[in-house]
């Protein structure tokens, strides 16, 4: 018995370890490692992203290939290049695009693999914020919550980043680096999807809240409390996000998709809105 | 506590104060020459991250290469006020002494936000020099480290930190034979957490709950803490 116990584990761990490695080139790699950067926020719209020579040394390529993958990102949309001096790659500011980038994402992935993105994201904040409630000082608490407050009415770009931030800083609280690492793995896979909600004040003040109260009850060290906070919160956003899917599904083409888009912005309260143009 | 515990004690207070002066002194040598490197080039203006980077460089290096300590990485982090533009860190890690790259905080802006780093945060409000952590380095080393900063004052104005990082696995490795002669002994910061274990039930990261004896460095914010049935 103990032997067909055994036996699927091993061989579910040789499966992994020859599964394809993939035949992207490298050009693609890179164009993906930009477009998450992008769409993750960590650069955000109208920011200059390093010049080709230090992408090339960065990433290890020949600067040949990051021309090439640049080259994509611009012909979609993503990037401007602009000459002479002062001159280099930016993220292009025409509001949206990053928005219906994100929207493809989501609208490419499976209820169901969205469901499940949704657990190990849950399931990997949570365990952080566990070990924070018994490793975090009121002084590190204090930080984060300060970062924050003060960020709760910046614009949805430098928002989210500011949030990506808050949530990096209570996952490395735990003191664990390896907690943190797949944190990062997480959020940068995650992060594209959740940045969707942003387009409605009403969801970012949510996203506020809740990790203002997963700060309070680190600092109380009630690690049920903590989890379910985490959990409520996470759990939200997954159900905000497969409705919008389903909106996303019912479009035919980037027009109708645009549309939809712009319907859901505009769902967001009236009286936020003022608040937000200010 | 008993004369030869007493003792083990205090050489094991001084064997890490000791390691610690290690790590300042380079620092410490090194900072008037920064001042004044500093104080020369900026009466002609706020300088940039590629500029700080070069002037900074050698320096970082020859610390790195000169302690016998075993040091992660070193460098200087500018204040506001000197790096108008680029990556204000001109910082090296790792085994390959790489620069922290500008782009991991994000271009032509500090994405960085200084003040939420207490290397950067504690030495910029008491102009004292600091110990930070152990703390989870998930922007640089991405391991359980430990960063000593001294501040670089200018007329009297915070311009600065001069860091060197040291990751606790390398400090355990020193401490951690006369540490496991004392029962459930532990090194830990001023928050109590731990730095360096030998207690069964505690480990790098957490904190120390009360009912335990401590010895304090007489330099340094960090202490020993033992249970006190053992005391």
């Amino acid at each position: 018995m103990e032997v067909a116990s055994v036996a699927p584990a091993s061989s579910r761990l040789r499966t992994a370890a020859f599964a394809p490695i993939g035949d992207e080139g490298r050009a693609e790699l890179v164009e993906t490692r930009l477009m998450q950067a992008i769409s993750t926020g960590a650069f955000i719209e109208g920011e200059r992203l390093p010049s080709e020579n230090e992408l090339s040394q960065l990433f290890g390529v020949a600067v040949v290939t990051v021309r090439e993958a640049l080259g994509t990102l611009r012909h979609r949309g993503l990037i401007d290049t602009k000459r002479g001096r002062g001159g280099g790659s930016f993220v292009r500011s025409s509001p949206g695009v990053v928005e219906e980038v994100n929207a493809q994402a989501l609208l490419a992935m499976p209820r169901v693999a969205l469901a499940d993105l949704g657990v190990l994201y849950e399931v990997i904040v949570a365990a952080c914020a566990e070990y924070a409630c018994l490793r975090a000082t009121e002084d590190e608490l204090d930080v984060v919550q300060r970062v924050l407050v003060e960020a709760r009415d910046l614009p949805a770009g430098p928002w989210r980043r500011r949030i990506t931030d808050v949530q990096l800083e209570l996952a490395a609280l735990s003191q664990s680096v390896r907690l943190t690492s797949e944190h990062v793995r997480m959020q940068t896979e995650f992060t594209p999807l959740l940045a969707l909600q942003d387009m409605q004040v009403e969801q970012r003040h949510l996203t506020h809240d809740s990790l203002l109260a997963q700060i309070e009850a680190t600092r109380e060290g009630d690690i049920a409390k903590t989890r379910e906070v985490v959990r409520a919160s996470v759990r939200s956003s997954v159900r905000w996000l497969g409705g919008l899917r389903t909106e996303l599904l019912g479009a035919s083409g980037s027009a109708e998709l645009r549309a939809t888009l712009e319907r859901y912005r505009g769902q967001a309260g009236a009286a936020s809105f003022k608040g937000e143009a200010a | 506590m008993s004369a030869g515990q007493d003792e083990r004690c205090e050489a094991l207070i001084a064997q890490f104060d000791d390691f610690v002066d290690g790590i300042f002194a380079p620092l410490e040598a090194w900072l008037p020459r920064l001042q004044q490197q500093l104080t020369e080039r900026l009466a002609l203006g706020p300088i940039t991250g590629a500029q700080l980077t070069a002037m900074v460089e050698d320096e970082a290096h020859a610390v790195l290469e000169s302690t016998d300590r075993p040091l992660y990485g070193a460098g200087f982090c500018a204040a506001d006020a000197v790096v108008a533009e680029g990556n204000p860190l001109a910082w090296w890690q790792g085994p390959d002494r790489a620069l922290l790259a500008s782009s991991t905080f994000g271009p032509g802006q500090a994405a960085i936000d200084l003040q939420r780093l207490e290397w950067y945060r504690v030495p910029a409000e008491t102009h004292e020099r600091h110990i930070a952590g152990p703390f989870v380095d998930y922007l640089c080393s991405n391991e359980i480290t430990l960063t000593a900063a001294i501040p670089v004052m200018l007329d009297g104005q915070f311009s600065g930190v001069l860091c060197a990082d040291v990751l606790v696995a390398s400090l355990e490795n020193l401490l951690l034979p006369l540490l496991q002669t004392l029962e459930g002994a532990a090194l830990v910061n001023s928050s109590g957490r731990v730095v360096v274990s030998a207690h069964h039930e505690y480990e790098t990261g957490d904190r120390f709950a009360g009912g335990f004896e401590k010895v304090r460095s007489g330099r340094y914010p960090f202490e020993l803490a033992l249970p006190a049935a053992a005391v």
